[in-house]
């Protein structure tokens, strides 16, 4: 073979080669980070705010992210979950005028509504509010929402999937009354063989603001001595909404649970919640009664069983 | 007031101090404290983050394929594709992901859809999954399955279970899909299901899916 013809031949398939290997993925995927997670603004009209947020490009290629506020509603679940309203990306935010005043910054102070992520970038964006002094008093709940614009274009049946992560804003403006709510539910099981005990509480807050209240339950037995604590978790319970309280622990979102495994007798829980550290404080008890029923009735068939083969040796013996 | 991360312009705010008390209780609690990523003075405070989580831990979600491809679709032969959604959230809250399509798939030209599926019995909605099996049922849907950690909703524990996404176009709410307490890594599979009768024209369906990972509040 001529040298030559071997030589472009061997650059020939280098080339293949090289782009084999370095040929593009047609694969697209996400991954966003952000922090805060959420941001709590109380706040005292005229005023500007002005709160960092961070998000980092985790993946390995661009990310195009758009950048767009969405208010947001809590789910009727009671347990935090949020609720948007997509079939009209402009009906919720033009109810409230504040979100006039509302707009995400780059470092340089510019309005933006997108960004552009390298692989592995941390970027810091602003959120700038400005309170004017005709907004006096309210809450309003909206996140700030980084969407994926990332596309790609296929001339078969497919599903674009576009991933997006939310960081929540909680602003509340003006002075604070007393703020006003319920216990709408505290209960338990009424009869338990052991524990641990699932308490469920539900708070209710009829103020125009959002709170956040704390408290514990305290469990006594019949002597009236407290033979357990829970604390609360101080959640978040939005403007004339409920809200189940779980404890600081267990990782629950609706219940608090004393972790308690064996109990016995009658016990009275109560629980005591502050709405605000101004106060007031509320309070609301339950019952509950306890007993190894299991235990029992095992020893019951055991007792049984025991009567029985004693009687028939009692009865041989008599033959005797 | 003002440094590198804050600039706090404000009127006058009265805060409260001291600890609620009643005859019976006090409450504590921690106004006033400057804590981790706290600002605050007589009139504004921000909170970010939950200041009784001290790491600055971020929220995180991945998906591993945004690009779901059918390929060319034929009457009777299901067709399912899978990717992978994977959240970190340091929220002692916990976190959900909301999902939902802009609509049905259906052919740019035409209009014509895929309706999303109702499963084998009929009764399978953005909200309730039911069992689908049968070939001769038609229609896309979707399923969950747990990788990592137990997020997927209950429903989904039995293998041939589906829903349909809340179509945004019939002004569905968006549904969870996932969701959770503090966690990191958790992951789920999402199987993405087709199936085509006979009488449906050829063509290219595409429609658009939306995940959106949100902290509890």
């Amino acid at each position: 073979m001529p040298k030559d013809f071997k030589n472009i031949s061997i650059y020939i398939l280098l080339v293949l080669a090289l782009l084999f290997m370095t040929a593009k993925s047609d694969a697209n995927s996400f991954s966003l980070s952000i922090f805060p997670p959420i941001t709590q603004i109380d706040v005292a009209a005229p005023a500007t705010i002005k709160t960092p947020i961070w998000i980092y490009n985790k993946n390995d290629q661009i990310e195009n992210v758009s950048i767009y506020i969405k208010p947001f509603t809590s789910s009727s679940l009671g347990n935090g979950e949020v609720n948007y309203d997509f079939s009209n990306s402009q009906a919720n935010r033009s109810d409230n005028p504040l979100y006039q005043h509302i707009e995400i910054q780059d470092d340089k102070n510019n309005k933006i509504d997108h960004i552009s992520l390298n692989p592995g970038q941390n970027q810091k964006i602003n959120l700038l509010i400005n309170v004017p002094s005709s907004i006096t008093n309210g809450d309003i709940y909206f996140s700030i929402i980084f969407q994926d614009k990332n596309s790609s274009n296929k001339d078969t049946s497919h599903a674009e999937v576009s991933g997006a992560i939310a960081s929540h804003v909680i602003l509340s403006i003006g002075k604070r009354s007393d703020p006003q709510g319920d216990i709408t539910e505290f209960s338990s099981p009424p009869f338990l063989s052991h524990g641990p005990v699932h308490f469920k509480i539900k708070v209710e807050n009829n103020s125009t603001f959002y709170i956040q209240p704390k408290g514990f339950i305290t469990i006594k037995n019949i002597y009236n001595q407290t033979v357990g604590k829970v604390s609360l978790l101080p959640v978040n319970v939005l403007a004339k909404s409920s809200r189940y309280i779980p404890d600081d622990i267990s990782n629950s979102d609706k219940e608090a649970i004393w972790p308690e495994k064996f109990i016995i007798g009658t016990y009275k829980a109560t629980v005591a919640i502050a709405l605000s550290e101004k106060g007031p404080i509320i309070e609301k008890t339950v019952t509950f009664f306890a007993f190894p029923f299991e235990i029992l009735i095992l020893m019951l068939i055991l007792s049984l069983f025991v009567l029985i083969i004693a009687k028939r040796i009692n009865k041989r013996l008599n033959r005797i | 007031m003002s440094n590198d991360n804050y600039l706090l312009k404000m009127g006058s705010l009265d805060t409260a101090s001291g600890k609620p008390s009643n005859d019976s209780y006090t409450v504590g609690n921690t106004l006033g404290q400057i804590g981790i990523n706290t600002k605050s003075n007589e009139s504004t405070r921000i909170k970010a983050g939950f200041w009784f989580v001290k790491s600055k831990v971020p929220f995180s979600f991945s998906i591993s394929q945004t690009a779901i491809d059918f390929g060319t679709l034929s009457a009777t032969n299901p067709v399912t594709r899978t990717n992978n959604l994977t959240i970190t959230s340091s929220s002692s809250y916990g976190y959900n992901i909301l999902a939902y399509e802009d609509h049905p798939l259906s052919n740019v030209g035409s209009g014509i859809t895929i309706p999303d599926t109702t499963c084998d019995s009929g009764q399978c909605t953005e909200i309730l999954s039911s069992s689908w099996m049968n070939t001769l049922t038609y229609g896309f849907g979707f399923r969950c399955d747990n990788i990592i950690g137990t997020d997927c909703p209950s429903d989904f524990a039995l293998h041939d279970f589906y829903r349909q996404f809340a179509d945004n176009k019939s002004q569905e709410k968006p549904q969870t899909i996932m969701s959770g307490s503090t966690t990191k890594n958790n992951q789920v599979t999402i199987t993405y299901k087709i199936n085509i009768s006979g009488s449906q024209a050829p063509g290219v369906y595409s429609n658009h899916i939306y995940y959106i990972a949100a902290p509890k509040y």
